[in-house]
């Protein structure tokens, strides 16, 4: 079971519908009245608030700006949502253990959306902590040419609160050039803007972090503010199934950070 | 349990009967045979100005980033009807180039095709190493829908089901399960009342399958059906109501994983993405 991301990107209001049913019948989870917390990092500590409580069958919809404000700098934190019994302190080191039980065909997950004047665009979705010492590999193959403002957004959950940061590099995957290097933020929303590199219809760009991972997303917002357009870009194991894919996934990622190793400068 | 013992297990014994000792182990999908290349079953909108589109990215390339000459790539795409039906295929290059934008409707146009149906896609020289893994290529990229008179740019969403095989004699394959028992598959999102919903469903399996739906308010729960043959799809509409308030979904079948794709409209614009 994973928390639940709200997040805010651009000049998108960024909310979260939170559920408390089972996206199934026939898997045990526990229908029971949930208290519901929000936890972010200060850099330094979890922050924790108590938000609500949901009984049985009740959604709820958190905006991102009802519990964080909005501002300028570069950090900005992902809030994470969790289902609680028991209360947790104002601050901690580490994030807390999950308190229910829930499914996993499919993930109990909740609407991650964002809204900009009558538009909204959502995912389905949820997040688990990544490890410190994991990777990212991702390919975005949907940026929009026409009337669109294109971004790369990933998001990013350690277990850890301290702020840290990692490049993230970007490619040109049919040369191998390196085209730019940015920061990922650990516990962020980070926002990377790409219209600035020029992609070409046929051109497929790739990501690359060597000391970060992160959920990664294509984001597009119409140049008139009135469409918004979201998808998550696929690590490479979605392009096999079956078997020992995350084995295949490995040697993917390991072929692609062997071979960009040597256009990296 | 260790992975090559589930895998052998999947691949050997009928889901029906693992769900028979074990409610909680539901199969989707079946293993094909070896050497198969999978591909989700893309849902192509072409009535009332739909337009859709899917990223075709160069699959050996990706595999095999090593390779200093990008080659070119041939993939077949093969289209069925609502009914489940098969109408036409056609080979397309990928040249030599990491990604191509495929106009979806313009090639079912030259099938004659006119309406919204379903499509898959096969490439036809698939990179073999991961098979030492029991793995099998699947294409479950991205497909982009754009109405200019719904909104302005286009909205993506990715293939989330291996749907369909086709094996080394060009024999296609459906390889959805289905359950023993009925299934419940209760959106997690919330149907606002002043907003239309177009939920679209695909049937992978190699039996029709009725679908039951029952849109629940606070006060009243509306019942419909749908059957949808084999290998077709069908579509649920939600329309605008003059309430202020929503409503959940909670969809029965004996499909393990009835997850529909959803169109959502608003005044100004749509969005697509997976239920």
């Amino acid at each position: 079971m994973a928390f639940f991301p709200l997040a805010s990107i651009q000049n998108t209001k960024g909310y979260t519908s939170l559920h408390n049913f089972s996206p199934n019948q026939w898997e045990l989870t526990d229908a029971k009245k949930k208290i519901l917390w929000a936890i972010f990092s200060n850099g330094e500590k979890w922050q924790t608030k108590e938000l609500a409580t949901l009984e049985v069958g009740e959604s709820q919809t958190y905006y991102y700006d009802q519990i964080l404000p909005l501002n300028d700098s570069i950090r900005q934190p992902l809030i994470l949502l969790q289902f609680r019994k028991t209360p947790l302190s104002s601050k901690l080191e580490t994030l807390p253990a999950h308190e229910f039980s829930y499914s996993k065909l499919p993930e109990w997950r909740a609407t991650v959306g964002f809204q900009l004047n009558k538009a909204q665009t959502s995912y389905q979705g949820e997040i688990n902590p990544f490890p410190n010492k994991a990777s990212l590999l991702t390919f975005h193959p949907f940026i929009q040419y026409d009337r669109t403002h294109n971004y790369l957004v990933v998001f990013n959950v350690e277990n850890s609160p301290i702020a840290r940061e990692a490049n993230l590099e970007i490619y040109n995957s049919a040369s191998k050039e390196l085209i730019d290097k940015v920061i990922l933020h650990n516990n962020c929303v980070n926002v990377i803007a790409l219209d600035k590199y020029a992609f070409r219809p046929q051109e497929l760009p790739v990501f690359v972090s060597r000391d970060m991972a992160g959920i990664p997303f294509g984001f597009g917002i119409s140049h008139a503010n009135d469409m918004l357009s979201l998808e998550h870009t696929h690590p490479p194991a979605s392009f096999v199934v079956h078997g020992e894919r995350f084995k295949v996934q490995g040697e993917i990622k390991k072929r692609w950070f062997n071979v960009l190793k040597e256009f990296k400068t | 349990m260790n992975e090559k013992i589930k895998y052998w297990i999947k691949k050997n014994v009928p889901s029906r009967y693992i769900e028979l000792l074990f409610p909680a182990m539901v199969g989707v999908t079946k293993v094909p045979s070896k050497g198969a290349t999978i591909s989700d079953l893309f849902i192509l909108r072409m009535e009332d100005n739909w337009q859709t589109f899917f990223e075709l990215l160069n699959i050996n390339q990706i595999m095999n980033p090593t390779k200093r000459e990008i080659k070119e790539e041939r993939v077949s795409f093969l289209f069925y009807s609502s009914a489940g039906e098969f109408l036409g295929g056609k080979e397309i290059d990928l040249s030599i180039q990491m990604k191509k934008t495929i106009d979806v409707n313009h090639i079912a146009n030259t099938l004659d095709i006119t309406k919204d149906c379903l499509f898959s896609i096969f490439h036809k020289t698939p990179p073999k190493w991961f098979e030492s893994y029991n793995s099998f290529l699947a294409e479950r990229g991205y497909t982009g829908y754009l109405n200019p008179e719904k909104g302005n740019i286009k909205s993506y969403v990715h293939g989330n089901l291996d749907s369909i095989a086709i094996n080394s004699n060009k024999k296609t394959k459906l390889l959805g399960e289905v359950s023993l028992r009925q299934k419940e598959y209760r959106l997690q999102h919330t149907l606002d009342d002043n907003k239309e919903y177009e939920l679209f469903f695909v049937n992978p399996s190699l039996k029709k399958q009725a679908i039951y739906f029952h849109e629940q308010r606070v006060a009243e729960e509306l019942k419909t059906q749908l059957i949808i043959p084999s290998g077709g799809m069908g579509k649920y509409v939600k329309p605008i109501r003059e309430l202020q308030s929503s409503s959940r979904l909670i969809i029965k079948s004996k499909l393990p994983l009835a997850r529909p794709v959803v169109f959502k409209h608003m005044e100004t614009s749509f969005d697509v993405f997976h239920g």
